[in-house]
């Protein structure tokens, strides 16, 4: 399905839960709740607060959805500042801690090719070390590389999202790759091509 | 002027890796990629950084089923109950709130919108008791006047008459001459 017709298919269902259509509203759900989440729980890093946000953002979203204007953006935009603002607010109480990563890091597991338990563990290892090195981030410099790297939205949506202009959001992708970069180690580059390559 | 190179590689190598640089910019860099050592490991460096953060961040956090249908059973819920209005609750006790200040309005505008004829002028009496006090005691002073000196003021003496006027009758002025202008 090409970008326009999955555009249209969206588009479509908001125009049925307007006029009253229940199923739709789970349709939409369906649709966009693996992004959002994966979304929250990039920025809050924590299951359960994860679940918390995700409830928030689709409530608030369905009850707006009159307010929604797909000249403006795009629904999955839309979506994404709600879900980056309730993200906000969560971290803000909660205050992530600040991770020293000179004592993280340390991977030297062998891989197995295979997708076998150790393999498994091994990636866990991995997205842990990923998930330590984005809580070492300030959080706008987090949401950016987020929405970059792993959700492809163009440097404009980021600043959509992030209400800032769009050369402030690539600089801030910048910076945040700098930071990370000095954090990533070799070997947990390799493993994770090698993860990857399964 | 490697130094230089290599700041001017740091500064838009992501960029460069993602192709978002201009055509100058992006034959620069290549440029320097080519000539350039440190250019080239920085380049090396950036571009598995980003592949590494492009894999770990699209498999990051993925819900299973089973969590995703935990939370639209919470988004359900949430929806039913907003959407419905309670009987008895916030709604009801807005309703009783209304009535009530409705009421207390009627009462205020209820003896405006009668007339003036049965409004009890509370106000209009103490200044109205004060006229007709000044019309029945008039000035001592003057009505002890003797005839020669009210000849030479030159004003009328106050007559019984002027004394007796209906209290409709009497002006705000009337009080204020003691002559008996009125």
């Amino acid at each position: 399905m090409t970008g326009n017709e999955n555009h249209e298919e969206t588009y479509c269902l908001i125009a049925r839960c307007l006029s009253g259509d229940q199923t739709a509203y789970t349709e939409l759900y369906e649709k966009f709740a693996a992004g959002v989440y994966r979304l929250c729980y990039s920025l809050v890093l924590n299951q359960l607060d994860t679940e918390d946000v995700m409830q928030d953002v689709f409530v608030y979203a369905f009850k707006n959805l009159h307010r929604y204007d797909r000249n403006k953006s795009a629904f999955k935009t839309w979506l994404y500042t709600i879900a980056v603002s309730r993200c906000r607010n969560t971290y803000r109480k909660k205050r992530l801690p600040q991770v020293d990563l000179t004592q993280v890091l340390h991977l030297n597991l062998a891989a197995p090719r295979a997708e076998t338990p150790e393999a498994r563990m091994a990636q866990r290892s991995v997205e842990d070390a990923l998930v330590k090195a984005l809580t070492s981030l300030p959080a706008m410099l987090r949401e950016a590389v987020v929405l970059r790297y792993g959700h492809g939205l163009t440097y404009r949506e980021i600043a959509e999202v992030m209400d800032c202009p769009p050369k402030t959001a690539e600089s801030r992708v910048r910076l945040a790759h700098t930071h990370l970069r000095k954090l990533l180690k070799p070997e947990a580059q390799g493993l994770l091509e090698e993860l990857l390559s399964f | 002027m490697i130094a230089f190179r290599l700041r001017y590689c740091k500064r838009h190598m992501v960029a460069y890796i993602n192709r978002e640089v201009s055509p100058r910019i992006r034959s620069r860099i290549s440029r320097y990629i080519d000539q350039s050592p440190a250019c080239y490991a920085e380049y090396t460096r950036q571009r598995d950084t980003q592949r590494e953060l492009i894999g770990g961040l699209s498999t990051m956090g993925r819900p299973s089923d089973q969590q995703l249908a935990q939370i639209w059973v919470g988004i359900e819920r949430d929806m039913s109950q907003k959407s419905s209005m309670p009987k008895c609750g916030m709604g009801a006790f807005k309703l009783s709130y209304g009535i009530v200040a409705l009421a207390v309005l009627t009462v205020l505008v209820l003896p405006l919108a009668l007339g003036g004829e049965n409004v009890p002028t509370t106000v209009a009496q103490p200044v109205l008791a004060r006229q007709v006090a000044e019309v029945t005691t008039p000035n001592i002073t003057e009505a002890v006047a003797t005839p020669e000196a009210v000849a030479v003021s030159g004003e009328q003496p106050m007559t019984a008459q002027a004394t007796e006027h209906p209290v409709n009758d009497i002006l705000p002025q009337a009080a204020i001459t003691p002559s008996g202008d009125a």
